[in-house]
């Protein structure tokens, strides 16, 4: 080790981090060279100094005394432990009800779900034009129909491929697709329509939609 | 968290007792509040004069330290020792004396430095070169800058670790070690050419000051 090495490792030394080899090295070469040993004779000597050297002025003996009547004058009083209790029961209805207050802002609007999509007016037209008949009334017992067959609605389900395909003929006879389609639903409908997965034998056959045939 | 050994373990309270003291201080008992100030106070007063050298602003400065510790007791967290807790306080005002004195800056102004003022309140050792070279060492270590010497004050008269005085300075543990380094380079630049002749001397004077 030389002194440049050394000067490189005195603080790790002074503050007691220089362990094994290092350490005797260091303590080796301090003891061989005087220039590096005068150095370090200093700097220890200030530390002992000043981790010794405790001479300050006193400090005035009524220096607590004055201190604690500073802090008297300006103590914050303790909370009483039933006042605690309310605050704390206050707190918690405050909570409850600004977390109420957030969940029903958080709600969606339910109305805007259960309120009733106005009919096409196209389906509406066509409704009307059938020989008045009440529209509400026909869907309210039609609804009960669907609801009471589940089995006739599960077979109307398993045609809907056929009569999707059958879908481009009523398109094509100049009524809209929704109207077919409702038709196809609800066979009960005056006007031409379609069995359920049976075509007209008096119609022709269904024209089938460009690319449909290679289904 | 990591600590030295202290200077003098013996005025200190056990770590217990004083949390014991700060839990009842908390609940508003002044009687243990005094307790802490009694157990502190002349360590605080002696690193806060040693930082503004002069007694009557150094008391003051201690008192506020002890009413804002007083008036922040919740915010005190088990995490430090109250002594790290209580020193940051002092620190910061001790700071802001020293910028309003003017004193504060890359370059501290010795003039203000009352090192005769300290001579006259201090018990000197009766030899004059003891005294002549712990005047010096003192001289040295009030020209560092702040930091610095409180990094020093703090390693050496407090026996706080690196960790501990990071969080006085409000800095990485790193910076504490290149503070304690650039003002031990320092005091051996201030001090190497008063004392190069005498350092036969200089280790004379610490062997008796340990005893």
């Amino acid at each position: 080790m030389n002194c440049i090495d050394m000067e490189r490792l005195i603080d790790p030394y002074l503050d007691g981090e220089l362990t094994g080899s290092l350490r005797v090295e260091f303590d080796a070469h301090r003891l061989r060279c005087p220039q590096c040993q005068q150095k370090l004779s200093l700097i220890e000597a200030c530390e002992h100094i000043l981790a010794g050297d405790q001479r300050v002025p006193a400090l005035a003996d009524d220096f607590t005394d004055r201190l604690m009547a500073c802090i008297d004058g300006h103590a914050p009083q303790p909370i009483p432990l039933h006042a605690r209790r309310r605050l704390m029961i206050g707190a918690g209805l405050g909570l409850a009800a600004a977390a109420a207050v957030a969940v029903f802002i958080a709600l969606p609007d339910r109305d805007t779900s259960s309120r009733a999509q106005p009919l096409a007016p196209e389906l509406v037209r066509a409704m009307g034009d059938k020989s008045g008949v009440d529209v509400k009334s026909y869907m309210d017992s039609r609804i009960d129909q669907l609801y009471s067959v589940p089995n006739r609605l599960v077979r109307d389900m398993r045609g809907l491929p056929d009569l999707a395909l059958g879908l481009a003929a009523p398109a094509e006879a100049g009524e809209s697709d929704m109207l077919g389609l409702f038709r196809l639903l609800f066979p009960t409908i005056e006007g031409p329509h379609h069995g359920v997965g049976e075509p007209e034998r008096d119609e022709e056959p269904p024209v089938v939609a460009p690319g449909l045939d290679r289904i | 968290m990591e600590t030295r050994e202290p200077v003098d373990a013996g005025r200190k309270a056990s770590r217990e007792d004083e949390l014991k003291l700060i839990a009842r201080a908390k609940r508003g008992q002044p009687d243990a509040f005094r307790s802490l100030v009694d157990a502190y106070k002349e360590r605080l007063f002696a690193f806060v004069w040693r930082m503004i050298r002069n007694h009557h602003e150094a008391e003051d400065i201690c008192q506020a330290a002890f009413a804002k510790a007083f008036e922040s007791l919740r915010s005190y967290s088990e995490t430090y020792a109250f002594s790290t807790w209580l020193f940051t306080i002092a620190y910061r005002l001790s700071l802001n004396a020293l910028r309003k004195r003017r004193a504060y800056s890359g370059e501290t102004d010795f003039s203000q430095v009352g090192s005769g003022e300290s001579d006259a309140a201090i018990t000197l050792a009766s030899s004059e070169e003891a005294r002549r070279l712990r005047g010096l060492i003192w001289d040295a270590v009030d020209r560092l800058s702040p930091p610095q010497k409180t990094a020093v004050l703090l390693f050496y008269s407090e026996g706080k670790s690196c960790q501990e005085i990071g969080v006085v300075l409000g800095v990485p543990q790193v910076t504490v070690k290149s503070h304690l380094h650039r003002a031990r380079e320092k005091l051996r630049e201030l001090l190497g050419t008063e004392m190069a002749a005498d350092w036969l001397a200089v280790r004379n004077l610490s062997d008796s000051s340990l005893a």
